[in-house]
């Protein structure tokens, strides 16, 4: 047969059009160049003209995934900034039933049409199976960044209704949710950082500092994505896709996803904030080493930052925060995991991965009232082994393969050797001989890499420019790009 | 100015590094997609989907005598150039088959060829997935690179172009070139014929083993009620929609009255027929009765069927597999369409197929080496 694995891979990059992700050709070497030099160049004419400029240049960016949900990305923003307007023209407080009127509205026809385009086939399939209808499936395309899009909206929005904000101009509202940057995927990011930026008019023109800490950013986020992420992704399928994965196979898996979804998101992200950065625009940091987390607290106070704060924020804090009681606080801390799970997507594998870290939340709350502590390593191990089980769900395309999954990594689908392990075999001879992947050897080189490089994690995050360190990161970059034969989607795209 | 500088030698160390990375791909162009080599024996890879675009590109559009093409999958792999050349009096003769392939990539690589106005006839395998319900389907294990067959200053062509240039695996297939470690073949003609002898040999060996014999007469007791079904449904069998076969095969042909089409059903084993499930077996049966339908008038088409060539479909000893045989019977079927034997037109198809089934209801386990097509070691030709 003509061409291996690789060939195949590589074969994907000839197969698409015309492809606008990050790790794109197309965007690296034009898009983002051209919209560079058209803004600073549209920003020397004037400030309105260089919102317009950027406005213009995400709707393309946008419009290369997809045109048909351009006309509702615009609807929904025309809607929620004339819904702010209003808001802010009606007299009284938040006790005004007016302006209760309008904000639950406003978050109501958003949470709508979020609710009709991600979920409508999830309920018709419950509905149906629960009442044995037969409802037909309406296999609604997801407009892409939909969630993101809507969240940062509703918290516009509210920030209204409470008067902490007031309406910028249209465009600078437009270039708050169309930012490409942090359009298709976040970070979420808040409209009062974001929106007071773009009317500094002293963040016009081009910055070296930001063009080299953005790109600087940009080639490490590449290099995740494409040499760590897309690697570790060729060892999940073999166990989540396939039937009844042995033990070593199920651990190897769930692992590399672990590993693949770290490296894919927190990759994006930074890749997100170096481009924003080149803008002279700052993104809020989104992750902070979550697989550091001594609890599952501390997790989400380093995993997805952003996301976490939207919903302390604008769900948290609205149920009541830890403000009624105990129980209460228990309650709403399970709620807001709950649905943070379902925004991930419409399955109820999300929904257990949701009601997962509720229940850990709520369990390390108890745990840490009664004042018991784990010692270090016990903790770490028992936080990374937690998130590492719910990821199974994260990942898995039905509830039937996760449970195969964790069925093998608990040993119910016996235990083969794989092929990287063959040196062990006459000391096992009981156990057969794999041939699929293992992941062991992937992680040993991230472990040794991790560790490698922590003392210098400083200095490489703080991306000082001087010595070696410029052409370290465009070895980054060139590595990124000779070696990445295919140009995979970002798993958050989904959501 | 500490930030000017490091953005600076960031930028240049990027660009640098592109440039010395596409210019080496531009350079040496391993796949010959942008031009023959510029120095040294030209070097071919077996990698089909990559060479064959760059066969297109920088052999038959070039002045350099192609005129035919031999299109199918690895069971037409085998057909010889130069013999189809000797026996059908064409120019010279590009073997342009895809192990694997689909019907839709065997179609977007015909129509980049036709796009260099050279192509004057082509023999066409037709492989069982013509008969796929999904017209476009293609495929995640021998992903197809359909950039690489668009036209070269197109968008996607270009795009595709781009990516080529900027890739660490050309790129290593070009470092591996210059330094002369490359173990890619210089032989054009029998690029993809599979003529390793101990291997072959080998395989041989194992599908006419006796424990494989044995396995083949359950399967084949298996197969014979499904035969016979067949046989009583013969008249309805091409009453059904082939999407991919006309999409990817009636329409190009059809857009081609310039050229000449020799369409052939590769002979498979009898053996083959047993194995497919009913429905499968009837939509093999039909799809030649439809084919034949469309397209046995055209005056620029030729149709050819080997499935009754019982010496060769009936001896498994003439096969590695169920479908894979022996290069001399590709040798064979190349003879017969120079003698314009075993053609299928619209008056002999149904007689030719209810014949066929007959065959195979009545056809019991046969291996002979002694009267097969198999090359010995004396006989096997060194094709690469």
């Amino acid at each position: 047969m003509g061409g291996g694995p690789l060939a195949s891979s590589n074969a994907r990059v000839f197969q698409i059009g015309v492809c606008m992700l990050f790790n794109s050709h197309l965007f690296i070497f034009l898009f983002l160049p051209l919209a560079l030099g058209i803004y600073f160049f549209a920003c020397a004419m004037s400030h309105r003209v260089g919102v317009y400029a950027l406005i213009t240049a995400s709707l393309v960016f946008y419009a290369c995934y997809d045109t048909r949900y351009i006309a509702l990305m615009l609807s929904s923003i025309l809607f929620n900034y004339g819904i702010s307007c209003l808001l802010a023209r009606s007299l009284g407080g938040t006790a005004s039933l007016r302006r209760r009127l309008l904000v639950t509205a406003g978050v109501g026809l958003n949470i709508a049409l979020l609710g009709y385009y991600k979920y409508t086939d999830f309920f018709i399939t419950n509905v149906n199976s629960v009442f044995g209808a037969t409802f037909a499936l309406q296999h609604i395309l997801l407009p892409l960044g939909i969630s993101f899009f809507t969240f940062q909206q509703i918290g516009y929005v509210v920030d209204v209704y409470k008067g902490e904000n007031s309406p910028p101009h249209l465009s600078e509202y437009g270039i708050f949710v169309l930012f490409f940057p942090h359009l298709v995927a976040g970070p979420i990011v808040h409209n009062k950082e974001i929106i007071v930026q773009f009317q500094d008019d002293t963040l016009k023109t081009p910055r070296w500092a930001n063009l080299y800490e953005g790109l600087a950013l940009f080639c490490v986020g590449l290099f995740k994505k494409v040499a760590l992420a897309d690697t570790f992704a060729t060892y999940v399928g073999p166990g989540f896709d396939g039937a009844a994965p042995h033990f070593l196979l199920a651990w190897g898996s769930s692992l590399a996803y672990t590993m693949q979804i770290y490296f894919d998101f927190s990759g994006y992200s930074e890749m997100a904030i170096g481009l924003a950065c080149m803008f002279n625009i700052k993104f809020p940091q989104n992750f902070n080493e979550p697989y550091r987390a001594l609890d599952i607290q501390d997790f989400w106070r380093r995993w997805h930052m952003t996301l976490s704060r939207f919903l302390r924020q604008y769900l948290y804090i609205p149920l009541g925060g830890n403000r009624k009681g105990w129980g209460r606080t228990l309650l709403n801390l399970f709620i807001t995991f709950l649905l943070g799970g379902i925004w991930h997507g419409a399955s109820w594998c999300f929904v257990i991965w949701g009601v997962l870290h509720g229940a850990g939340i709520v369990a390390h709350r108890l745990w840490s009232q009664r004042g018991l502590r784990l010692p270090k390593p016990l903790a770490w191990g028992a936080t990374f082994l937690f998130v590492n089980v719910a990821w199974v769900f994260f990942r898995a395309r039905t509830l039937d393969a996760a449970l195969a999954v964790l069925g093998g990594m608990v040993g119910l689908n016996g235990v083969l050797l794989p092929k990287s392990l063959a040196a062990l075999a006459p000391l096992l001879p009981s156990l057969k001989l794999s041939d699929r992947p293992f992941v062991l050897d992937a992680l040993v080189v991230v472990a040794l890499v991790d560790v490698a490089l922590r003392p210098w994690k400083d200095i490489l995050e703080r991306y000082v420019p001087g010595g070696l360190r410029p052409a370290g990161y465009a070895g980054l970059f060139l590595v990124a790009i000779f070696c990445g034969n295919k140009i995979s989607e970002f798993i958050y795209f989904q959501f | 100015m500490q930030y000017k500088r490091a953005f600076l030698t960031l930028l240049a160390v990027i660009l640098l590094g592109l440039a010395g990375g596409a210019g080496l791909n531009l350079l040496v162009d391993p796949f010959h997609l942008l031009h023959r080599p510029l120095w040294g024996p030209p070097r071919f890879s077996g990698n089909q989907r990559y060479q064959n675009a760059g066969l297109i590109n920088s052999y038959l559009a070039a002045d350099l005598g192609f005129d035919t093409l031999v299109i199918g999958t690895s069971l037409e792999s085998a057909f010889g150039a130069a013999r189809i050349k000797d026996k059908l009096g064409t120019g010279r003769v590009l073997v342009l088959t895809m192990d694997g392939s689909l019907p839709m990539e065997r179609s977007a690589l015909l129509e980049r060829a036709f796009q260099t106005g050279k192509v004057r006839r082509v023999l066409w395998g037709v492989f069982h997935n013509y008969t796929d319900m999904e017209s476009d389907r293609t495929s995640l294990e021998y992903a197809f690179p359909y950039g690489l067959y668009r036209e070269p200053l197109s968008l996607p062509g270009l795009d595709a172009l781009w990516h080529y240039l900027l890739n660490g695996w050309v790129f290593n297939k070009s470092v591996a070139l210059v330094a002369g470690t490359s173990k890619w073949s210089t032989d054009m003609t029998g690029l993809y014929n599979w003529n390793a002898q101990k291997i072959r040999d080998r395989v041989f060996e194992s599908f006419n083993s006796p424990e494989s014999l044995a396995q083949h007469t359950m399967d084949l007791s298996r197969g014979k009620a499904m035969i016979a079904w067949a046989r009583q449904n013969l008249a309805q069998a091409g009453e059904v929609p082939f999407p991919a076969l006309d999409k990817h095969l009636v329409q190009v042909v059809q857009r081609h009255p310039e050229v000449r089409f020799d369409i052939v059903f590769t002979p498979l084993s009898a053996l083959a027929f047993h194995l497919f499930t009913p429905a499968e077996l009837m939509r093999q049966i039909g799809m030649q009765q439809h084919l034949v339908r469309v397209l046995g008038r055209e005056p620029n088409v030729r149709i050819f069927a080997f499935q009754d060539d019982v010496e060769v479909t009936g001896n498994l000893a003439n096969f590695w597999d169920t479908m894979h045989s022996s290069y001399l019977v590709s040798d064979r079927v190349v003879d017969a369409i120079a003698e314009d034997r075993h053609r299928l037109t619209p008056e002999n198809v149904d007689a030719y197929l209810a014949r066929f089934l007959d065959w195979l209801y009545h056809y019991e386990v046969y291996s002979d080496r002694e009267r097969s097509l198999w090359p010995t070691a004396d006989t096997a030709q060194d094709l690469r």
